[in-house]
């Protein structure tokens, strides 16, 4: 949400700025504007013919869909911003933590040398709890025996990170079938 | 010693910073890299961290941050 939060901050500023601008042109009368030509006849008719259409119940159907979407927007922005962030480092234990990159790297090296894997992605997302939530992406050749690699790859990372102490939480195994011509390893 | 990803593991005393080390009134934040092969468990080599600074650690609570680990170079090579 930082992000997101950074981009609407922008976007608000800039058009609070300009219209900052607007405001000094028209209430100066510079360059030939005046207040009296802006348009707040039509804006405030249009506002008015929708007020009195929310207060007589005869909103259009496309009116209507708008403002649930709105609420919806609403509400899940609200539900998005109230979620605290997800923590930088992955908890080990007791006042010990490790930075994501040391489990990605160390997933990274084991998972190479499994027998079938040509190469692989790691993804590790710290948690609340102790331990890191690991995706590990393995690329083997088309026609191979996917299970018996899926579960090879799953021990091997379950045993490494054990025996590092790395605690993981939970441990996602996708294998997709790869071309060894545009892989790290053509041959295991 | 780690310093973080933008050298922000750092504690300034007077015209002094030290690096690796953030020292709170209530806590201790020590960053580290480690180097294979690695001796112990990562737990275990901070907890031998965190009993080696407690004396001076002055009842903070102690917290390891393990930055990296580093492949040692090969001597032989």
């Amino acid at each position: 949400m930082r992000i997101f939060n950074r981009i609407v901050m922008i976007l608000l500023l800039a058009g609070l700025f300009v219209l900052g601008v607007y405001m000094v042109v028209y209430a100066f009368e510079l360059f030939g504007y005046s207040l009296g030509s802006l348009p707040f006849s039509g804006f405030s008719d249009g506002l008015q013919g929708f007020a009195n259409d929310v207060e007589q119940n005869s909103l259009s159907v496309i009116a209507m869909i708008i403002l649930v979407l709105l609420v919806f927007l609403g509400l899940f922005l609200l539900i998005a911003e109230l979620k605290p962030p997800a923590p930088s480092r992955v908890r080990m234990g007791n006042g010990t933590y490790t930075t994501r990159r040391v489990v990605e790297e160390e997933v990274s090296a084991v998972a190479d040398e499994v027998p079938g894997v040509l190469g692989s992605s790691v993804n590790a997302k710290a948690q609340r709890r102790p331990g890191a939530q690991v995706d590990v992406e393995g690329r083997v050749r088309r026609g191979d025996d996917v299970g018996s690699i899926r579960s090879g790859l799953r021990s091997t990372v379950q045993e490494h990170l054990s025996s590092r102490g790395v605690p993981v939480s939970k441990l996602n195994v996708k294998l997709v079938e790869a071309d060894p011509r545009q892989t790290k390893t053509r041959v295991q | 010693m780690g310093r973080g990803r933008f050298v922000e593991a750092a504690t300034y005393e007077g015209s002094e910073k030290v690096s690796g080390v953030i020292v709170g009134p209530e806590e201790l934040e020590i960053h580290i890299v480690t180097r294979y092969p690695l001796p112990r468990p990562i737990p275990d080599i901070a907890e031998s961290i965190r009993e080696r600074v407690a004396p001076e650690a002055g009842g903070r609570k102690t917290t390891v941050v393990v930055e990296d680990v580093e492949v040692a170079a090969d001597e032989n090579l």
